[in-house]
């Protein structure tokens, strides 16, 4: 996998737990709120993998509850970990922004 | 919750799907549910895929929208993050060797048998193969073929296997002693 991927991965990564961090959720319905803040080329069973590492290394926590149509569903919270990463994200994705506004500003075509 | 409850869960709602869907949802259930992941995430993540894939079908979306064109790759993406299963199943694999054996011995009753029982434990053996292949082979067709019809070939070539091996072991021992 290339490091752009990669790169991409980690923001979708931070994204999804910045939904998580506001209010439990189950897979579709964060898929959902991704794509309206406008995540449209992540295909929706991307977030998948990534729910998985992130239960794997314990930043996120999945249980399963009672749905209405009665098979149950599984709903994600943030762990400590999770909240220490997701801080972590937010200081990093705040330099990079600067970053690359400051040398598009210098450079860019727009 | 239950391995099985699970199972039957997604069994039981995957006959919601459409025709599309539901082929690409069962060729990657099949081949997480073969692979060497753990039972209960297996089941775990193919319920929450197929809770997903429902509401996308009631949007008008279909499966290689939401999973991706190659439904292998997405598989291998999934599995690389979910705990492979923590034993092989010997037990179940030697309840199975014993269960051919009893089969072995009353198969040696039958007429025209020259056998003395020093084969039957090799001979159980032979009938082990099928049982480790199958499960491998279901694993690698998963998005080829549907599992009945595998199964079903590999039953039908398993026996003439076994058969053919065991009247050839018969001759064997005719020849040698």
């Amino acid at each position: 996998m290339s490091d752009m991927s990669q790169m991409l991965k980690g923001i979708l990564e931070g994204c999804i737990l910045s939904v998580i961090s506001k209010k439990e959720v189950y897979g579709y319905e964060l898929s959902e709120k991704l794509k309206n803040e406008g995540f449209l080329e992540v295909s929706e069973g991307s977030i998948y993998p990534l729910l998985s590492r992130m239960q794997r290394d314990g930043w996120i926590e999945g249980n399963f509850k009672d749905s209405p149509q009665g098979p149950k569903r599984k709903y994600y919270v943030l762990t400590h970990e999770g909240k220490e990463q997701l801080l972590n994200f937010e200081s990093r994705w705040i330099e990079l922004r600067s970053s690359v506004d400051s040398i598009l500003k210098k450079g860019g075509l727009i | 919750m239950k391995i099985r409850e699970l199972h039957k869960f997604t069994v039981d709602r995957s006959k919601e799907l459409n025709e599309t869907n539901h082929e690409y949802y069962k060729s990657i259930s099949s081949y997480i549910r073969t692979s060497n992941v753990s039972q209960k995430h297996a089941e775990e993540i193919l319920l929450e895929l197929l809770d997903h894939l429902l509401f996308a079908q009631n949007e008008g979306k279909n499966a290689y929208g939401i999973f991706g064109k190659n439904p292998k790759d997405y598989c291998e993406e999934l599995m690389a993050t979910l705990p492979k299963k923590k034993r092989t199943k010997w037990l179940f694999y030697a309840i199975i060797y014993l269960f051919f054996l009893v089969i072995s011995f009353f198969l040696v009753m039958l007429p025209g048998m020259n056998f003395a029982s020093e084969f039957l434990f090799l001979q159980a053996f032979f009938y082990l193969i099928p049982v480790f292949l199958t499960e491998k082979l279901i694993h690698n067709m998963s998005f080829k073929y549907k599992t009945k019809t595998i199964l079903f070939i590999a039953l039908i070539s398993a026996s003439v296997v076994t058969i053919a091996v065991y009247y050839l072991l018969n001759l064997l021992k005719v020849v040698i002693l």
